[in-house]
């Protein structure tokens, strides 16, 4: 898992690209599925990077939404009061698994 | 009013390293001070958000902070002053630039451009019928093949009311309409170039007002699909193309970017002059892309050769 302050992107059911990713909170884990509300489209620039300059928020960077980190919510930009679907998850073993079927929609 | 096009953007951002890193990768060359400049010297300027150089933000950063306007002759600035004095704020700077907000509230400035005389080799084609352009032996694609963004091509504007914005461009600063998609927006040509477009404007809610996009030109569609491709290589995420634009015939491919807005590779637009009479289309796929492709890792069912291999 990334340290706090960073993201990285998973691809859980082998689409070709990320299509969740995870964030270290200081009270946990969150997994967002890497869909904007807006146009439904991938967040990140460039591998891996989800979250604004300082690692406190998440920012779609197709057309500069802000996104708490903790809940997912849009704070500003094109889809203010939308939020992110925030994944299910379970940890066991040191391992983060994903608490959906492999073929959920929500991985595409 | 001789105004050539954007000669730079200058944008706040949060993130500095991330931002020059990506101009870095994207082709241009740091030249210092923020500066990241493309084979004429046309350019696109970083700065952090809280520099007390900028003029105020519009929203949170990153975003654009000042949109910096090449004109052909110092007539052309006492021109541009004269006329957005009649009703708001100009003022003067250095070597006579002017300054003043558009009627969204961007803020622009004019200055004498800083485009130099630069030649950069054409993509010569092979086309049955008509005489090769490339005699034998001479060969179209390889490997290390560099591509460099040659000049600063346009910039597309979300605004909350883009009559009243195109009003402004078209009446006061002498940019002619080239074609509209209806109820969206103009594609805006300064009377300084023939390029299609240097400014696009497209109608949005008043809070997402901003840069939708900015581009260079590249040598052509296949630099755009080479360009693209080191791009993609190197982890950037394609927002949509590659493909070919109707409305300016360029080819274009639109990457996500941490300035707060897409960055895109586009090349070979129509030029026109004053006989053009513009045209009117709706917004749909049809007319906005003649066609897209979709870039595909595994292109037969076993993998890819490896990259660059003989074989
Ligand atoms: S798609 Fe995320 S802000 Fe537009
Ligand atoms: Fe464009």
């Amino acid at each position: 898992m990334p340290p706090v302050g960073q993201a990285r992107g998973f691809d859980p059911a082998k689409s070709g690209r990320d299509t969740v990713f995870a964030l270290r909170r200081s009270d946990g884990i969150r997994v967002y599925r890497n869909h904007c509300p807006h146009q439904g489209v991938p967040l990140e620039y460039r591998k891996d990077r989800f979250l604004s300059g300082d690692g406190q928020r998440i920012l779609c960077y197709a057309h500069g939404a802000h996104f708490d980190a903790d809940s997912g919510l849009c704070t500003d930009g094109p889809c203010r009061g939308m939020s992110l679907a925030s994944l299910p998850l379970v940890i066991e073993d040191g391992w983060l698994y994903l608490a959906l079927a492999p073929d959920s929609p929500l991985l595409r | 009013m001789n105004i050539i096009g954007p000669d730079a953007l200058v944008f706040g951002v949060d993130d500095v390293d991330a931002c020059s890193q990506y101009l870095t990768d994207y082709g241009l060359t740091p030249a210092g001070d923020g500066r990241f400049e493309a084979l004429d010297g046309t350019c696109v300027v970083i700065r952090a958000a809280d520099d007390p150089r900028l003029p105020p933000a519009i929203g949170p950063a990153p975003s654009i902070r000042e949109i910096v306007y090449g004109v052909g002759d110092a007539a052309t600035l006492e021109a541009i002053a004269a006329e957005l004095s009649k009703d708001r704020e100009v003022r003067r700077g250095e070597g006579g630039s002017v300054h003043a907000d558009d009627d969204s509230g961007f803020h622009l400035s004019f200055a004498l451009t800083i485009r130099r005389p630069y030649t950069a080799p054409a993509d010569l084609t092979n086309a049955p019928g008509h005489p090769p352009q490339r005699g034998p032996n001479l060969l179209g694609i390889n490997w290390d093949m560099k591509v460099e963004p040659r000049t600063l091509s346009h910039v597309v504007l979300f605004v909350p009311n883009m009559e009243q914005a195109e009003a402004f461009y078209v009446s006061r600063l002498g940019f002619r309409l080239t074609d509209k998609f209806i109820g969206v927006g103009p594609f805006l040509r300064p009377a300084g170039t023939q390029d299609h477009h240097t400014l696009f404007l497209i109608q949005t809610p008043p809070f997402m007002k901003g840069v939708e996009h900015f581009t260079f030109h590249l040598g052509s569609g296949t630099e755009v699909l080479l360009a693209g491709t080191q791009f993609e290589a190197k982890g950037y995420t394609t927002f949509w193309g590659p493909g070919r634009h109707y409305l300016g015939s360029n080819w274009f491919w639109y990457f996500n970017s941490p300035l707060g807005c897409h960055v895109e590779y586009d090349a070979d637009m129509d030029l026109h002059d004053d006989t053009w009479e513009a045209r009117h289309r709706p917004p749909g796929a049809d007319n906005s892309q003649l066609f897209l492709f979709t870039a595909r890792e595994k292109w037969f069912p076993s993998g890819p050769p490896p990259k660059g291999g003989a074989h």
